[in-house]
């Protein structure tokens, strides 16, 4: 069986045939949609669709002529243009010429303002000059005037000088520094004594250990033991500092008796440790069971 | 009324008769053919006349026999006796027995088909559709039923083949 007798008899099939009631039934079954419902779904849509070719031609049409119209617009503005720059075209080398004037009136012009400038420098510089010529009169006077001031000291001999000053300021330095060296002595005795059943010394060469030089045992201004401060421990002796000690073993007992005292600047250096400077003129030494003391003169009170 | 009328009795034959081949039975035909035209006129004001009525309709009645089968989920072929009946009961153009015979047993051999290529020799050649008007029912590409079509005709033409070789070897 070939391809043609198979679609033959293919073509052929037997068609079976409806029940009879079939077609009465379907009929009977027919049920249309309302007219009202099926058309309402579209109503809005079949103007639109309808009319939307020619809407859309006559909106392409429209575009068209806006853009035609805008297109005219400009080139009548050109053209416009086109004429007006023709016209000043003509009239170019006369604007040249009114150019060029106009840049040589501003370069003039621009002369005439730096002259001006150069002008008021020229003023404000002579103004300078006839300063600087009465200058050297001035510095002359003042000259004078310096010398004059110079010789005043000179002439009174007898008014407070830069002299005294420093004097007073180097003796004052002196005192301060031999109360320093009496400090240095009273703890160098307190030292020795914690070291020795609390007795203090009663020999200056005793407790050298305890002093780290020989030049805090001379007082500044005694010029005559000055030599001495330069020896060691070793050729150090006893009567050769400045400082007159009345110090005795059980002085810590006793902590206002006198233990040395400087006979220049009138410092004492009491048993507790203390260094006093007094005015020999309010305060006196005096002597109580064998023990050394300061006084005050008018009310004999003990200091 | 009366038109839809006029466009029931000049399909409904066609229709029951496609439904009747592929269902098997004369109930569920009938049954499918009304679910059919039922449909048909819910469905009436979506027909834009891209194609003509007739596609339409086959179409309709295809999507309403895939619903059916695939709720009964129902076997593919025909009993032999159904064949037999409609060759029996059914001006046919075969002249002879034996031509009777082998046309029976090739309406068989297309219910042996798969769905797709049945479908397509059903709407084809049964239900007298264009090529173009059958891929419109099925909703597929024109090339597509030429191809089901080869393939259909490849198989029947083997079968037949078979067949010729087995009576010879019998004789």
């Amino acid at each position: 069986m070939n391809d043609t007798t198979i679609e033959k008899t293919l073509f052929q099939a037997p068609k079976p045939s409806a029940p009879a009631d079939l077609l009465k039934q379907i009929q009977a079954e027919i049920a249309l949609p309302s007219a009202k419902t099926a058309p309402r779904a579209r109503e809005w849509q079949n103007p639109l669709r309808r009319w939307f070719p020619a809407m859309a031609f006559g909106v392409l049409m429209l575009s068209c002529a806006i853009i035609m119209a805008v297109q005219a617009n400009w080139a009548t503005n050109l053209k416009v243009q086109n004429d007006v720059l023709r016209a000043t075209t003509a009239e170019l080398p006369k604007l040249r010429e009114q150019h060029a004037a106009l840049e040589n009136a501003q370069a003039n012009q621009d002369e005439l303002v730096q002259l001006r400038k150069d002008n008021e420098e020229l003023h404000q510089l002579r103004a300078e000059a006839a300063q600087l010529r009465n200058l050297p009169a001035q510095i002359e006077q003042l000259q004078n005037e310096n010398k004059r001031l110079a010789a005043a000291p000179a002439a009174s001999s007898n008014t407070a000088s830069g002299a005294g000053f420093f004097a007073d300021a180097q003796a004052e330095a002196d005192r301060v520094k031999c109360v320093n060296n009496l400090k240095q002595i009273g703890l160098a005795m307190r030292i020795w004594a914690g070291d020795n059943n609390d007795k203090y010394p009663t020999s200056l060469v005793v407790m050298s250990n305890e002093l780290s030089t020989t030049k805090i045992l001379i007082c500044p201004n005694d010029t005559a033991r000055q030599p001495y401060a330069s020896l060691g421990f070793q050729q150090f002796q006893d009567n050769m500092t400045s400082y007159k000690f009345t110090v005795q073993p059980d002085d810590e007992n006793y902590p206002h008796c006198i233990t040395a005292r400087c006979p220049i600047h009138h410092n004492y250096l009491l048993a507790d440790g203390s260094v006093q400077s007094v005015n020999p003129d309010k305060f006196r030494e005096v002597q109580k069971d064998g023990r050394w003391y300061l006084q005050n003169i008018e009310t004999g009170e003990p200091f | 009324m009366g038109a839809a009328s006029e466009l029931v009795t000049l399909f409904y034959q066609r229709i029951f008769a496609y439904l009747r081949r592929l269902s098997g039975n004369d109930e569920d035909a009938a049954d499918l053919t009304q679910k059919t035209f039922a449909r048909t006129w819910q469905a009436l004001a979506s027909y834009q006349k891209r194609s003509s009525f007739s596609t339409w309709l086959h179409g309709i009645a295809h999507h309403v026999y895939l619903d059916w089968r695939r709720k009964r989920n129902v076997g593919d072929a025909q009993s032999d006796e159904w064949w037999e009946a409609q060759s029996d009961h059914s001006p046919t153009p075969f002249e002879t027995t034996a031509e009777r015979e082998l046309a029976q047993q090739l309406y068989r051999w297309v219910d042996e088909l798969d769905e797709e290529k049945k479908q397509t020799v059903h709407l084809h050649y049964y239900q007298n559709l264009s090529l173009n008007e059958t891929a419109e029912v099925l909703g597929v590409a024109a090339s597509t039923i030429k191809y089901r079509l080869r393939e259909a005709l490849a198989f029947l033409r083997s079968r037949s083949e078979a067949e010729s070789r087995a009576e010879r070897r019998i004789v």
